[in-house]
């Protein structure tokens, strides 16, 4: 009896540390969940900013199209007054982004990171064409695909989107193509460049979820 | 054989709040709380216990007129929530 007894008590006991290992387990695996559920949670939504890209991706290859045709075609000296959309564009992109800051709830390192780099970029745009009076414009285009590439690169390494850094990369081999070319070919150049490393990455990130 | 796990951050919601302030800078007290879909009132109770253990850091202000509370993962927080890994792995059977 007395055997039996203790047999039965060192029994519970067994079943009682295996019942604790398998709470913890359970416990453990819900710890987990919680913690990749989080991090799924607060990752960064891609196709948030798309349409910034496809806003100036449209506008930049169509002013161009339309200085090229114009300027070339019809024979319209003034036809650079099409980039006047530029600052329009540069309007509308402002109030976006404060409106999104005015909504703003949290802040991600790559926020501020592509914040940084698009900031960057706008002084550098800005510079060269408060000193494109000093260069003959055929040497600004092509600087600007450099540009549009440099931007695109970093900001395709950063979202980890690969279609932003290859755009970004074209738009540099045609920069470089285009300081062989005349102006006339250079906006066609352009165009293509901003389709490249703008508007096909954006309509993809657009359908990224 | 089993390492102890942090009884601070063995809480549902704790470790979740803490799980989201490792992967962004700062959050706003809304943001976690719609994320982490908890009530005000139980996540400002555990946003103050990782307030006090100096896991977090929490700054108080106000933006057009409304209470803003801003959520900071601290050096020490991300130490504990490393810690915390490592612990959960040693209850992960090899297999």
């Amino acid at each position: 009896m007395n055997n039996l007894g203790f047999k039965i008590k060192v029994n519970f006991g067994v079943v009682k540390i295996k019942r604790k290992m398998k709470n913890e387990e359970l416990e453990v695996k819900e710890s987990l969940n919680i913690i990749s559920e989080m991090v799924n949670a607060s990752k960064h939504n891609l196709a948030e900013d798309s349409i910034i890209y496809l806003m100036w991706g449209y506008g930049v290859a169509i002013s161009a199209i339309v200085h090229y045709v114009l300027q070339y075609h019809i024979g319209i000296n003034e036809a650079f007054y099409i980039w006047l959309s530029m600052p329009i564009l540069g309007i509308i992109n402002f109030i976006y982004f404060a409106k999104k800051e005015k909504k703003k709830r949290v802040q991600t390192y790559i926020n501020r990171a592509m914040a940084y780099i698009w900031l960057g970029f706008l002084f550098v745009i800005l510079s060269l064409l408060a000193i494109s009076p000093q260069i003959n414009w055929t040497g600004v285009y092509p600087v600007f695909m450099f540009f549009y590439g440099m931007a695109t690169i970093s900001s395709g390494g950063i979202l980890k989107f690969k279609p932003l850094a290859i755009g970004g990369v074209i738009s540099i081999l045609l920069g470089i193509i285009a300081a062989y070319l005349a102006f006339e070919y250079q906006l066609l150049l352009l165009s293509l460049a901003i389709i490249c490393s703008f508007v096909i990455p954006g309509h993809l990130l657009k359908n990224t979820k | 054989m089993f390492a102890p796990l942090d009884p601070l951050l063995h809480s549902q919601l704790r470790l979740a709040i803490m799980s989201l302030l490792m992967n962004v800078e700062e959050a706003d007290f809304n943001y976690i709380k719609e994320k982490t879909e908890s009530t005000s009132g139980n996540l400002s109770v555990q946003v103050n216990k990782l307030k006090d253990a100096n896991y977090i850091k929490v700054e108080k202000s106000f933006k057009d007129n409304y209470p803003l509370t801003k959520c900071k993962i601290t050096k020490n927080g991300i130490n504990a929530f490393e810690n915390y890994l490592n612990a959960l792995r040693s209850y992960i059977k090899p297999n």
